[in-house]
C-alpha cells in the first residue's frame, strides 16, 4: 500500500513537472505548409490546433535544381530515428522555399507507440527531425472550446476537425477540413501571425447530374491560385468535383456557392491540388494546376483553361455519369502511386510515392513537363546494341534521355 | 495532458518491455463500449457511425480492422471514406466512420455507378477485429459486431416546431423531455441543443438521450423556476443523414424553402 501511494505520488509529480514542456507540442503532425523560409505551419488534427513553427536559420539555395532519388525512404527514416520501417504513416510533403529540401510529416511507431514526426530529408538521405517540443511556436485553435456548463450521459467529445489541407497566400492561412460533427466544407481563413480576425465560411458546391443540386461537402485538397488577378481557391472535393471560389467571397459566417468546373471521376479521392509553373523548351512559362488522385491518373490542367472555365457558367447541365469526365479539359499524367507532391523548383516536382513494385515509399523528383522516371522503363533504347539514328530527332531524344539518366542518378549510362 | 499520459504509458511500457518492441504491455481488456446511431434501423443515407472504445486506441490503420458485411456475410467494399487521417476524438476513444459521401449523395457519379453502401430493406453487420490494438499495444478483449437494418433514405429536415415537450414542474429537478419526431445525430444532441433563460443564459445541467436518440432529456443542476425558458437549437443540428433545420443535406436548387424554427419557448409552472 505504501509503495503504491509512492508510485501514485511520483506519477502525479511527473505530470505536473511535465506539463509546461509539452504544452506547446502537437499530439499529431499532419498537413504541412511553409509561410516563408523560417515559418512552417503544422496541422495537429488530433489536438485541434495549427502550429506555426519558427525554423532555425536555413541553409542557402542550391546552386542548380537537383532532383531527389531516395528510393525506399522508409528505411532511411526508420534507421535515422529508430522507428519500425513498416510503422511509418506518411501524411504530407513540402519543399523548403529556399533550400529546396523536402520536409515530411508522419506518424511513426517508436517502441510500440505512435508519435508525430516532422523531418527534413536531404538529397543524400540525411534525416533531421524537428524538435517539436523545444522549437519556438505559436498556435491557433481550430476547434471551439466546449461550453462546460452542460454534461452528458456519457463522455461525448466535441466534434473534431481534421485538417485536410492548408494553403498560405498573401498573409493568410486557408484551412480546409473534415469535421466529425457537421458535414460541411467550412473553409477557415486565418491571418498570420495568429491573432484576431479569423473567419469561417460555409461553402456549398454545385454539381450536375440528375438535375441541379447543391450540397455540403468537405474539401479534400486545395490551392490558392491567381485567376486574372483574383486570388481564387481551387478545391477538389472528396467526390471529385473541382470547384473555384474567389477568396473575397470568404467572409465570416457567409454561405457561398463554389462553381463546379470539372467532375474528375467517381470512385476517386483527390489527394493534392498543386499550382506551379513549368517551362517549355523555349523557356516560356506555363502556369499549371495538377490534381493528384488516389485511384486515377493525375490531372494536369493549363491555368488559362482553368481560368476560362471559372469565368464560364460552370457545369450546370446533367451529365452522363458513364462519361469519363466533364468540364475543363485535363491531361492525364501517369504519376502512379504518387500520394503527395510539392513544387520543388523551376525544373522538378518532389513527390512521396508508394513504389508499386516494392511497396516501399520513395522520395523522388519528377522533371516538369516529363512526369516520368526513365530508369523505371525498359525499352529498346536499353539494349546495348541500340544505335540512335543519325538525324535531328534522334539526337534530341538521346540528349533528353541523357538528361533524365543524370536526373535519376545514372549519369554513367549516358550514351 | 493527453501527451503526458502517452508519455507515461511509453515509460511504463519501456520499463516492462525492456529493449523489445512492445507487443502488449497492458491487460488487453479494451472493448467497444457503444455504437451510435444506436437504433436497430437507420436510413440508408446515414452519414456517420460512431464507435466508442473503453480505452484509447493506438492503431493507425484502423479501417483495416473494420468490416461492413451484408446479410449474406459478404463484405461491402468502399463503404467508408478512407481519409489520410482517421477521425478520432482527441482522446482516441471515439472513432467516426464516415460513409463515402460521394456514394451517399445523389447526383454524383460515385452514387450512380456504385450506389450507396447501405441498401434499404437489408441488414448489415459492422465488425471490428480483435487484432485492433489499443494505445498500450494490446489487442481488444474480443472482436465486436453490431447488426443493424437499413431503412428508406431520409430527406426530411429536423423541425423543432414538431417536437413534443414534456415539461416538469417548478421547484423540481425533474427533466424536461423533448420528443424529437425522429432520431438525430448524438453529437448534435449533445452540443447543439441548450436550455436558456429569457436573458439568454445557458442553464447548466445534464443531458440524457432516450432509446435510438429519439428523445432528449435535460436535468437542470438547480431546480426549475416558475418562468419562461427557451429550448435553443443551433442551426448546425444534424439528423443521421446530415439534414439540418430548413436544409436538406442533398437539395435541389429549385426546392421550395422549408419552414422551421430554431427555438421553442416553454413556461415552467408551479404545481397546483
Amino acid at each position: 500500500m505504501h509503495s503504491l501511494r509512492y508510485l501514485m505520488l511520483s506519477a502525479a509529480t511527473g505530470t505536473l513537472l511535465a506539463l509546461p514542456a509539452f504544452a506547446q507540442a502537437p499530439t499529431s503532425a499532419t498537413v504541412l505548409e511553409f509561410a516563408d523560409a523560417s515559418t512552417l505551419f503544422i496541422a495537429d488534427s488530433q489536438g485541434g490546433k495549427i502550429y506555426a513553427y519558427a525554423l532555425p536559420a536555413s541553409g542557402r539555395a542550391p546552386d542548380a535544381p537537383a532532383p531527389y532519388n531516395l528510393l525506399n525512404v522508409d528505411a532511411v527514416i526508420a534507421q535515422a530515428i529508430g522507428a519500425a520501417p513498416h510503422g511509418i504513416i506518411y501524411h504530407d510533403l513540402e519543399v523548403h522555399p529556399v533550400t529546396k529540401v523536402a520536409y515530411v510529416s508522419a506518424t511513426v511507431t517508436v517502441d510500440g507507440m505512435a508519435q508525430p514526426l516532422v523531418a527534413s530529408i536531404a538529397r543524400d538521405g540525411g534525416v533531421t527531425p524537428l524538435d517539436l517540443e523545444s522549437l519556438q511556436s505559436t498556435s491557433f485553435d481550430i476547434v471551439d472550446a466546449p461550453n462546460e456548463r452542460v454534461t452528458f450521459w456519457r463522455d461525448i467529445p466535441a466534434a473534431t476537425f481534421t485538417v485536410t489541407d492548408l494553403d498560405y497566400a498573401n498573409g493568410e492561412l486557408f484551412v480546409s477540413g473534415l469535421s466529425t460533427g457537421e458535414f460541411a466544407s467550412t473553409l477557415r481563413r486565418v491571418p498570420f501571425p495568429f491573432g484576431e480576425g479569423a473567419s469561417a465560411t460555409g461553402i456549398e458546391i454545385y454539381h450536375a447530374a440528375h438535375g441541379q443540386t447543391e450540397t455540403r461537402a468537405p474539401i479534400r485538397a486545395m490551392s490558392v491560385v491567381n485567376l486574372a488577378g483574383t486570388p481564387t481557391i481551387v478545391a477538389a472535393y472528396t467526390c471529385t468535383p473541382l470547384v473555384t471560389i474567389p477568396v473575397d467571397a470568404l467572409q465570416d459566417g457567409a454561405q457561398v456557392s463554389g462553381k463546379t468546373i470539372a467532375e474528375l471521376g467517381y470512385g476517386n479521392t483527390p489527394l493534392e491540388v498543386l499550382s506551379f509553373t513549368a517551362y517549355d523548351p523555349q523557356g516560356n512559362a506555363q502556369p499549371l494546376v495538377l490534381v493528384i488522385n488516389r485511384e486515377m491518373d493525375a490531372d494536369l490542367i493549363a491555368l488559362p483553361a482553368l481560368q476560362a472555365a471559372s469565368e464560364g457558367a460552370g457545369i450546370s447541365e446533367p451529365i452522363d455519369y458513364l462519361g469519363a469526365t466533364a468540364g475543363v479539359k485535363t491531361t492525364p499524367i501517369p504519376l502512379a502511386g504518387v500520394f503527395q507532391a510539392a513544387d520543388q523548383d523551376t525544373q522538378f516536382l518532389t513527390t512521396l510515392r508508394r513504389n508499386l513494385d516494392t511497396g516501399t515509399m520513395d522520395l523522388v523528383s519528377f522533371r516538369k513537363g516529363v512526369y516520368l522516371r526513365l530508369s523505371e522503363f525498359v525499352s529498346e533504347y536499353n539494349f546495348p546494341d541500340y544505335q540512335y539514328a543519325d538525324n535531328q530527332f534522334a539526337e534530341q531524344t538521346r540528349n533528353f534521355q541523357n538528361l533524365l539518366k543524370a536526373d535519376e542518378g545514372f549519369p554513367d549510362l549516358a550514351r | 495532458m493527453h501527451r503526458v499520459i502517452r508519455r507515461l504509458i511509453l515509460v511504463a511500457a519501456f520499463w516492462v518491455g525492456g529493449q523489445d518492441a512492445i507487443a502488449c504491455s497492458g491487460l488487453g481488456n479494451t472493448s467497444v463500449e457503444a455504437i451510435y446511431p444506436s437504433a436497430a434501423e437507420i436510413p440508408e443515407n446515414t452519414l456517420r457511425l460512431y464507435v466508442y472504445f473503453s480505452a484509447p486506441i493506438g492503431e493507425t490503420d484502423v479501417l483495416a480492422h473494420i468490416h461492413l458485411k451484408n446479410a449474406a456475410g459478404q463484405p461491402v467494399e468502399g463503404a467508408f471514406l478512407s481519409n489520410r487521417f482517421d477521425l478520432w476524438s482527441p482522446d482516441r476513444r471515439r472513432l467516426t466512420l464516415l460513409f463515402d459521401p460521394g456514394r451517399v449523395k445523389t447526383g454524383l457519379r460515385a452514387h450512380e455507378a456504385l450506389g450507396r453502401a447501405l441498401q434499404a430493406g437489408q441488414s448489415f453487420e459492422l465488425g471490428i477485429d480483435r487484432a485492433l490494438k489499443d494505445a498500450s499495444g494490446c489487442p481488444l478483449a474480443h472482436s465486436f459486431s453490431h447488426t443493424f437494418h437499413a431503412g428508406p433514405e431520409d430527406f426530411s429536415t429536423p423541425d423543432p416546431a414538431l417536437w413534443q415537450l414534456d415539461k416538469p414542474a417548478a421547484a423540481t429537478d425533474d427533466p424536461i423531455e423533448v420528443h424529437l419526431a425522429k432520431p438525430l445525430d448524438h453529437v448534435s444532441l449533445a452540443y447543439r441543443l441548450r436550455i436558456t433563460t429569457a436573458t439568454g443564459d445557458t442553464v447548466s445541467g445534464r443531458i440524457e438521450l432516450g432509446e435510438g436518440e429519439r428523445t432528449w432529456r435535460f436535468y437542470p443542476n438547480t431546480p426549475w423556476i416558475a418562468q419562461t425558458y427557451r429550448l435553443s437549437v443551433d442551426p448546425r443540428l444534424e439528423d443521421l443523414a446530415g439534414n439540418r433545420p430548413g436544409e436538406r443535406f442533398d437539395r435541389l436548387i429549385l426546392d421550395q424553402p422549408v419552414d422551421f424554427v430554431l427555438h421553442r419557448e416553454f413556461r415552467i409552472k408551479n404545481n397546483d
